[in-house]
C-alpha cells in the first residue's frame, strides 16, 4: 500500500503545470496580456478600427492632428488607470463608436476640429477603459504599454487598409456599409448596457 | 492488484480535463450564435436577399443607400427589443417585409429613393427586434451583434449580387421571379404554410 502511494506521488510531481494567477490566457507574461487585450475586448476592437476607417476617409493628411490627439489621450487614459482612477466608460465608449460609424457611412467631410476632439475622445475612453487592476508594479506598467503599442497600431492598420481600400467607387461604398454595421453593432449593445 | 488500481485510478484524476459541454462559449459562441440568428430564420433570409435585390433593381444610390439604412433603422428596433419596448405583430411584420419588398421587385416598382428607403427602414424595425429581443442572453452582446449585423449585410450582398443581372433582358425576368419567389415565401410566412 505505502508502495502505491509512494508510486502516486511520483506520478503527480511528474504532472506539473505552471500557475497562471493572471493570465487570461495560459502561458503569455504581462506585456502580451496588454497587447492582447484591444484585440479580445470587441467593443475596444471595434472602436480603433472604426476611427482608423473615419481618419482614412477624411483624408490623412488632412486630419493628422487627430491621430496625434488619439495617440496622446490614450496614454493619458492608461496612465490614469495607475492612478486607481478607472470610471466605467462602457456607455461612453459604445455612444462615441456608434457615433463614428455614423459619420463614416455618412461621409461627409467634416471640421478638422471635430475630428480632433472624436480622435481625442476615442483615445481617452480606450485608455480608461484598458485597466489591469489584478496587476501589479512592473508588470501593470508592461501590461499597459502593450495596450497602447496594440492600440495604436490596430488604428494605423485600419487606417492603412481604408486608405488604401478607397481608390475605387464600390470601395469607399463597402467602408460606408461597415460603417453602417459598426454603427449598429454599437447601438444596440449601447442599448443592452442603458437598459442594465 | 490493489496498489495497481490505486495507481491508475489516481493518475485517471491528475489527467482528467475540464467538461465543455457548450462549446463555443465567449466570444466566439456570441458571434457565432449572433451570424447564425438571421441566417436560420428563412424569414429574415428571403426578406434580406429582397432589400438587395431592390437595391440593386432601382440602381444607384439604391443599390449601396438601402443596405446601409437597413441596419442603422434595425438597431433602433433592436434597441427597443433590448429595451423590453414591445412592438405589435413583429413576426407577421417580418413576414410581410418578404410580401411587400417582393412584390416590389416582381412588379418592379421604382418609387422615390426617399420612398424606398421608409418602406426598408420600417420593415427594419421588425427584424431588428427580434434579433434584439435575442441580445441580453447572448455570451458577448456585443460580438452577438456583430455577428448578425455582418450576416444580414451579407444576404444584401447576396441579393445585390443576384440583383446585378438586371443588365441583361434575360436577367431581368429571373430577378423579377426571384422577387416574386419572395413574395410567395411571405405569404406563406403570413400564412403559417412555411
Amino acid at each position: 500500500m505505502r508502495r502505491g502511494v509512494r508510486w502516486f506521488a511520483g506520478a503527480l510531481c511528474g504532472l506539473p503545470l505552471p500557475a497562471f494567477a493572471h493570465s487570461p490566457i495560459e502561458g503569455l507574461d504581462d506585456f502580451y496580456i496588454g497587447l492582447l487585450h484591444p484585440l479580445f475586448v470587441p467593443a475596444h476592437l471595434l472602436g480603433v478600427l472604426t476611427l482608423g476607417v473615419l481618419v482614412a476617409q477624411q483624408g490623412v493628411q488632412r486630419v493628422q492632428s487627430a491621430v496625434v490627439a488619439y495617440f496622446i489621450m490614450l496614454v493619458a487614459g492608461l496612465a490614469t488607470t495607475l492612478a486607481e482612477l478607472a470610471p466605467d466608460v462602457e456607455v461612453p465608449l459604445l455612444a462615441a463608436t456608434a457615433l463614428i460609424g455614423v459619420l463614416v457611412a455618412a461621409a461627409i467631410e467634416l471640421p478638422r476640429a471635430l475630428l480632433l476632439v472624436v480622435g481625442a475622445v476615442q483615445g481617452v475612453l480606450l485608455g480608461l477603459d484598458s485597466a489591469q487592476p489584478q496587476l501589479a508594479g512592473s508588470g501593470r506598467l508592461a501590461a499597459l504599454l502593450g495596450t497602447a503599442i496594440a492600440a495604436s497600431l490596430l488604428m494605423l492598420y485600419a487606417l492603412a487598409f481604408a486608405e488604401w481600400f478607397s481608390k475605387r467607387a464600390w470601395q469607399r461604398i463597402g467602408l460606408r456599409v461597415a460603417g453602417s454595421w459598426a454603427a449598429a453593432s454599437a447601438l444596440l449593445v449601447l442599448a443592452l448596457a442603458m437598459a442594465r | 492488484m490493489r496498489v495497481c488500481t490505486l495507481l491508475a485510478g489516481g493518475l485517471l484524476l491528475v489527467v482528467s480535463t475540464a467538461a465543455l459541454a457548450h462549446e463555443s462559449a465567449g466570444l466566439a459562441g456570441g458571434f457565432t450564435s449572433g451570424f447564425l440568428h438571421p441566417i436560420l430564420g428563412w424569414d429574415h433570409v428571403v426578406a434580406m436577399v429582397a432589400v438587395g435585390l431592390w437595391g440593386a433593381f432601382l440602381g444607384n444610390p439604391a443599390i449601396w443607400l438601402l443596405p446601409v439604412v437597413f441596419p442603422l433603422v434595425m438597431a433602433i428596433g433592436g434597441a427597443l427589443g433590448v429595451a423590453g419596448v414591445p412592438i405589435p405583430a413583429v413576426e407577421t411584420g417580418i413576414a410581410s417585409s418578404a410580401v411587400v419588398l417582393g412584390l416590389m421587385v416582381a412588379l418592379a416598382v421604382r418609387p422615390p429613393l426617399w420612398v424606398a428607403a421608409v418602406i426598408v427602414a420600417a420593415f427594419a424595425i421588425f427584424h431588428g427586434h427580434a434579433h434584439g429581443t435575442e441580445l441580453p442572453v447572448a455570451a458577448s452582446p456585443l460580438a452577438y451583434s456583430l455577428g448578425f449585423v455582418l450576416a444580414t449585410g451579407m444576404l444584401h450582398v447576396g441579393g445585390i449580387a443576384f440583383g446585378l443581372l438586371v443588365h441583361w433582358p434575360a436577367g431581368r425576368w429571373a430577378v423579377r421571379a426571384g422577387g416574386a419567389a419572395i413574395a410567395l415565401a411571405g405569404v406563406g410566412f403570413l400564412t403559417g404554410a412555411l
